[in-house]
């Protein structure tokens, strides 16, 4: 009995001093940045999440979904010229995004367009853990990693708000199917 | 004036210039009166008061430490507007995603 509450212990001590699992930027997105026109890097950590949280005192749906958050952490690079970055600068994410917990909820690539949206959400027994967008537009390179448990609910409940469509619903039936792919 | 008249002159003469010693105390009171006269005090200034100095001493402190708070409280609210801006950004490049993956999607979907 000792040995299994200790056991326990051990694995609730280590889920809580374990750091966030981010998912890197590769080294190559500094240099991009050098010559891009507009860089955007918003990191946040769940510190700072609750922090701001507590100014957040509009809506208190944002105000929730922000704090039950681990982190935020958005890297947008838009250019003035068209090609400026390769695949090579986006196959370490992709990489990263790998892994049997990480399901492609949309994945769009367009070819006329030169657009490639991916979407994918982090499930672990079932439960939304959290989700990334990776966009690649002519001009623009997005990323971006919500860290935490957000699920599609929540991203309903936020329709309307910060740009995100009114009428955006993923329903979970939805996010249980392994991938849902759309290619042109 | 004659012989005797002029004794009797002499006499009158040295007993009003005979040496006399002064009285007890004299010596003193001619000093004292000879002491310049002290200058009035001045009027204390109200500062000099020890329980107003305290007084001030007490609401100078106050004020530092209101001040000193203010201070923090007004940084940690610039800091705190700062943190919700980052994440109002973040979130409407999001949104912005969002909606350009449901637009493809719609796109494709009604085609």
């Amino acid at each position: 009995m000792k040995r299994t509450l200790l056991s326990v212990s051990i694995v609730v001590a280590a889920a809580i001093c374990a750091p966030a699992q981010t998912i890197k930027v590769p080294e190559s997105w500094d240099k991009l940045a050098a010559k891009a026109d507009d860089v955007v890097n918003v990191s946040l950590d769940k510190k700072m999440l609750q922090f701001a949280s507590k100014f957040m005192e509009e809506d208190e749906n944002e105000k929730h979904l922000v704090s039950k958050l681990n982190g935020i952490y958005v890297h947008s690079l838009e250019f003035k010229n068209e090609g400026e970055f390769t695949e090579s600068d986006v196959d370490p994410i992709r990489t990263q995004l790998q892994g049997p917990e990480w399901i492609h909820i949309v994945d769009v690539h367009n070819k006329t367009e030169r657009e490639n949206v991916v979407i994918y959400l982090k499930m672990v027994n079932n439960q939304s853990l959290g989700m990334a967008i990776l966009v690649e537009e002519p001009k623009e390179l997005t990323f971006v990693h919500l860290d935490g448990p957000i699920s599609p609910g929540d991203l309903s409940d936020l329709s309307g708000s910060f740009g995100i469509p009114k009428n955006l619903h993923v329903s979970e039936k939805e996010t249980s199917k392994p991938k849902a792919e759309i290619k042109k | 004036m004659d012989h005797r008249q002029e004794d009797q002159f002499e006499y009158q003469l040295k007993s009003a210039l005979h040496r006399q010693e002064p009285p007890n105390g004299f010596t003193v009171r001619v000093l004292a009166r000879l002491e310049p006269a002290r200058p009035e005090p001045w009027p204390q200034p109200w500062l000099h008061l020890p329980s107003l100095r305290w007084a001030l001493a007490c609401a100078l402190g106050i004020a530092v430490f209101a001040g000193g708070w203010m201070f923090q409280q007004e940084r940690r609210r610039a800091e705190g507007e700062a943190a919700r801006q980052q994440v109002m950004l973040a979130l409407r490049i999001t949104g912005a995603k969002m909606q350009l993956a449901e637009a493809r999607v719609r796109h494709l979907s009604e085609r």
